[in-house]
């Protein structure tokens, strides 16, 4: 069963987050923090994460690059979408360099971001 | 000759606690006024649109001034708030000022500087010699200037002046931590009146005991140490409720060092901080207003009550006591430096209501209550003191002291409520009281001590605090 | 004295019992704000699940909808607190569902109320809701008599999505009772690309230069080639105000075509406006075509201090060859040196930002 891993500290987005993509058929997680988020990326090894950026303990984009630097070839690959209220040009490009795989800002439509979960996913992992 | 003494005696324990009464119920006046308007903020809250502020590209960059002596305790947790900031456009400018710890060791470290060319935007006059310029290679956008020191905060700050790029400079002390938020709170009034705001100023909060974790203020908590309660206390009196009042009185004088927002041209202008002055923030504040209100440029210092920097007060008696003195010191500095402006109705407020306030109730507050508090002693000693009459002075002073602060608590309970737990809430209420009986008499002789060291001219000493660092979650819950 | 000793202990009691009343107070908000909490949050929970459901345009979705329209208040905050996070049709879904709820009856209804906050409060719940209906409503805000609350009503505006508040917003940067432009231009932005005509029109026929410059800010962040004519047009004129025309300037820099490099150029060359130099030599680093690398390195050579730092700056943006030519004034002694070696170590390449893994 895919399974997406959803980092955000408020919780109503994350909750909201989980609830769509758990409509597609995925098993999801949340985890509240990045550091707690860095964990269980690499515990569960989920097919995708969904990561904000501005969190306590550690955030999104130190989250992303540890997660490419990690030794286990399933959790440095894993698509990451970055899910963010930070809007200017030169945040999408730390986002990206720091290897995110997709860049959404905040205020988002849950529907787009659903559809940009699909996309990062091998095709026929979800069945939207 | 007896019965002559005896009337002296009296009349200046009458008028002692005459000015006792007087200079409380400001203070109480102070804090219901600034309470109001704390209510009144409050209700916004959410409608600000802060997110808007945030998102927006026009949101002018903000360059965060931190000059660090020996901080190596809580540098990196004050790095980490301040990069975290959710503000779109920052820089910040760490100036390593002297240390002879192991302060840039870890910041070179954690976030891999390199040496730079500088790039100086200003000429600011700085007599420390700068040593070197290091940029972060993480992708933060962080500069470190190595200079040496001449023991004040004001030249580092300067330096780093002459390095900021933005039009917004924001002055932070290395040993206080800012909320995300709290930029973006500070900065708004410069969005939504421009042409008047030239500094902007947050809430302080005492730091001590409070949960962190990577700069982050987790969860705050009270100290076990009854002085720095009874600090936690004073701060929310004077550095919320107060200066809240001052601000829409339009009468600010005091933007706090630890957490404070202007506007580069203008700081530049007046020639960046008073390298003389030990209060350098308040002589920023007032120096900004004279200068601009002389050039005839409307100006304004707005405060946010709500903002909130949390800073690591003193633990101990002794550097409490240097430090108070250092700011009276500084403040008997200000007032004589811009003596012309107390009382001038050409300076508006500032002239008119805060100037004297701060001359007669802050300044020679202490002189008063250190004179009244010997007279009595006196009194007793000649046995010209009734028991009961002195017993009734005490104890009215006492109770419209223990007022205002359970004022001060009770107004934190009803609109911010940062205290989860009700017994930091009973502690504090508790602290509130203590702080009348042996905390304010010692402050005032602290004060008095500052007051005659600018009497008689001696040189500014700007000594530096003891650091303990920011407890972190996983420690124990106090250290 | 005996009148002093009753008044003191006069009031020694009504102070003492102040404080008495002071203490039972914070102890009975203590005690009730954490059961208020508890329940709060009870609520919050058993609601979340329905309104998430209620965003989905199946039959369960109409269901939960159903469901909601009866649901306790305490529903209102919940949808209040996402609508700002949210867009596209799930936002407006929960727009709906206030509307239905008399929510936004009632927020219409506060547009008028006594306390400003409540009217700033409204106008941010109507700009959230965005409910067409209420365009006129928040444009007659515009002109409050209270600053925050303009503030709030031109940011309710870009947020409901109503093209015709482009026009008003425009005209509300200049009157006696006015929206800051950082605001207004926000909200123009919130608006988004359907806007421009509106802009292009406030640069041709301005009904201020403020709005003539936030026109030009805007234009330029759109990056709307269409504009280009009429921003060289601005920056050309010498008769316009030095804030036009650096903004017109910013703005070409921007749209980023190379057409704009020979008015930026002579807009470069304008000793007497400081501040149009800088724009224009920033504005030239962002095309960065031969031609306008060619002029900025020049300046770096020949020009004063006063523009060899911005120039020099934006050299080291502007691409790899940018890079190059600013490199070869790097081993001068002298201010040109420094300048070059200052923004080559200032403004490291994208690519070079290793984003450091955390311990």
């Amino acid at each position: 069963m895919t399974h997406v891993l959803v980092v955000d500290d408020d919780p109503a987005i994350a909750s909201l987050v989980a609830f769509k993509i758990g409509r597609l058929g995925a098993r999801v997680s949340v985890e509240s923090d990045g550091e707690a988020g860095l964990a269980a990326a690499r515990q569960l090894r989920p097919d995708l994460v969904v990561l904000d950026w501005m969190m306590p303990r550690m955030n999104g984009l130190e989250v992303c690059a540890a997660l490419r630097a990690d030794a286990d070839p399933a959790v440095a690959g894993v698509p990451v979408i970055l899910l963010t209220a930070k809007a200017q040009e030169s945040d999408v490009e730390r986002g990206f360099v720091a290897g995110a795989t997709d860049y959404v800002v905040k205020p988002f439509s849950p529907r787009e971001l659903v559809s940009r979960v699909t996309a990062a996913l091998p095709a026929g992992a979800l069945t939207p | 000759m007896r019965e002559a003494l005896t009337g002296f005696v009296t009349t200046l324990n009458w008028t002692v606690l005459g000015y006792v009464l007087v200079l409380d119920t400001s203070m109480l006046l102070l804090v219901l006024f600034g309470a109001r308007r704390v209510v009144t903020n409050l209700r916004w809250s959410g409608a600000e649109g802060l997110d808007r502020v945030f998102a927006s590209p026009l949101t002018p960059g903000v360059s965060v001034l931190v000059p660090a002596h020996d901080e190596e305790a809580g540098v990196l947790d004050t790095l980490a708030a301040v990069l975290s900031q959710r503000y779109p456009l920052l820089e910040v400018v760490l100036v390593d000022d002297g240390s002879t710890d192991r302060t840039f060791a870890l910041v070179a470290e954690r976030y891999g500087l390199t040496p730079v060319t500088p790039r100086w935007t200003a000429d600011t006059v700085v007599e420390g010699r700068v040593l070197s310029v290091h940029r972060a290679t993480t992708g933060d956008p962080l500069t470190v200037v190595r200079k040496t020191s001449v023991k004040r905060r004001s030249d580092a700050l300067n330096v780093a002046l002459n390095l900021a790029r933005h039009p917004l400079v924001c002055m932070v002390d290395a040993d206080s931590l800012l909320e995300p938020d709290a930029l973006l709170k500070v900065a708004r009034p410069f969005i939504e009146d421009p042409e008047h705001v030239v500094g902007s100023g947050g809430v302080i909060r005492t730091a001590n005991a409070a949960l962190t974790d990577r700069g982050a203020v987790l969860e705050p908590r009270l100290s076990r140490r009854w002085l720095v309660r009874i600090q936690a206390v004073e701060y929310l009196r004077s550095f919320l409720l107060g200066r809240t009042t001052w601000a829409d009185a339009d009468a600010l004088l005091i933007i706090s060092g630890a957490f404070g927002l202007f506007r580069r041209d203008a700081v530049v202008e007046v020639g960046g901080l008073d390298p003389r002055s030990l209060a350098e923030d308040a002589e920023l504040v007032v120096t900004l207003q004279e200068h601009l209100r002389r050039a005839g440029r409307p100006s304004r210092m707005v405060f946010v009550p709500e903002t909130v920097c949390w800073t690591e007060v003193p633990e101990t008696w002794s550097v409490l006591g240097r430090q108070r003195q250092r700011w009276s010191h500084g403040l008997a500095q200000l007032l004589w430096k811009h003596r012309r402006m107390v009382g001038n109705p050409r300076f508006g407020p500032v002239g008119l209501l805060a100037l004297p306030f701060f001359l007669l109730f802050e300044l020679l507050g202490p002189v008063v209550e250190v004179l009244g508090l010997v007279s009595v002693v006196v009194a007793a000693v000649l046995g010209l003191l009734d028991p009961g009459t002195a017993a009734l002075m005490v104890a009215v002073a006492l109770a419209l002291g223990v007022l205002v602060s359970t004022a001060v608590v009770a107004v934190e309970e009803f609109t911010f409520h940062r205290y989860r737990s009700g017994a930091d809430l009973r502690a504090l209420l508790l602290a509130g009281a203590v702080e009348n009986v042996g905390y304010r008499q010692l402050h005032a002789w602290f004060r008095l001590r500052g007051l005659l060291a600018a009497l008689t001219r001696r040189d500014p000493v700007w000594t530096a605090m003891p650091r303990t660092g920011f407890t972190t979650a996983v420690a124990p819950a106090e250290a | 004295m005996t009148t002093l000793t009753t008044a003191a202990l006069v009031a020694t009691l009504v102070l003492t019992g102040a404080v008495l009343l002071l203490l039972a107070a914070v102890a009975v908000e203590h005690a009730r704000r954490g059961r208020r909490l508890a329940r709060e949050e009870r609520r919050r929970a058993e609601l979340t699940p329905l309104v998430y459901a209620a965003l989905d345009d199946d039959e369960d979705g109409a269901a939960a909808l159903a469901r909601l329209e009866a649901a306790p208040a305490s529903l209102d905050d919940l949808v209040l607190d996402l609508l700002p996070q949210l867009r596209g049709a799930d936002r407006a879904a929960l727009g709906r569902l206030l509307a239905r709820r008399g929510v936004v009856t009632r927020a219409a209804a506060d547009l008028a109320a006594r306390a400003p906050w409540r009217r700033g409060r409204a106008a941010a719940l109507l700009g959230n809701a965005a409910d067409p209906g209420q365009t006129d409503a928040l444009t007659a805000l515009l002109a409050d008599r209270a600053p925050d609350v303009r503030c709030a009503a031109a940011r309710a505006l870009g947020k409901a999505g109503d093209v015709r508040a482009a026009g008003p917003l425009l005209r509300a940067l200049a009157r006696s009772r006015r929206v800051p432009a950082g605001v207004v231009g926000m909200a123009l932005l919130d608006l988004g690309t359907p806007v421009l005509p509106d802009l292009r029109a406030a640069v041709t026929d301005p009904p201020s230069p403020a709005a003539q410059a936030l026109a030009a800010d805007l234009l330029g962040l759109h990056g709307d080639v269409e504009a280009l004519p009429l921003l060289l047009g601005l920056v050309a004129d010498a008769r316009r105000p030095a804030a036009v025309r650096c903004s017109a300037a910013t703005a070409l820099g921007r749209v980023g075509v190379p057409t704009a490099t020979p008015a930026l150029g002579a807009a470069l060359a304008q000793t007497a406006v400081p501040a149009l130099r800088h724009a224009a030599a920033e504005a030239l680093g962002r095309i960065g075509d031969d031609d306008a690398i060619d002029l900025l390195a020049a300046t770096v050579a020949g020009g004063d201090d006063a523009v060899r730092a911005a120039c020099a700056d934006a050299l080291a943006g502007a691409g790899e060859e940018g890079r190059a030519r600013l490199a070869a004034h790097a081993w001068h002694s002298g201010r040109v040196g420094e300048a070059a070696r200052a923004a080559l170590s200032n403004r490291p390449r994208p690519r070079d930002a290793r984003v450091r893994r955390a311990a």
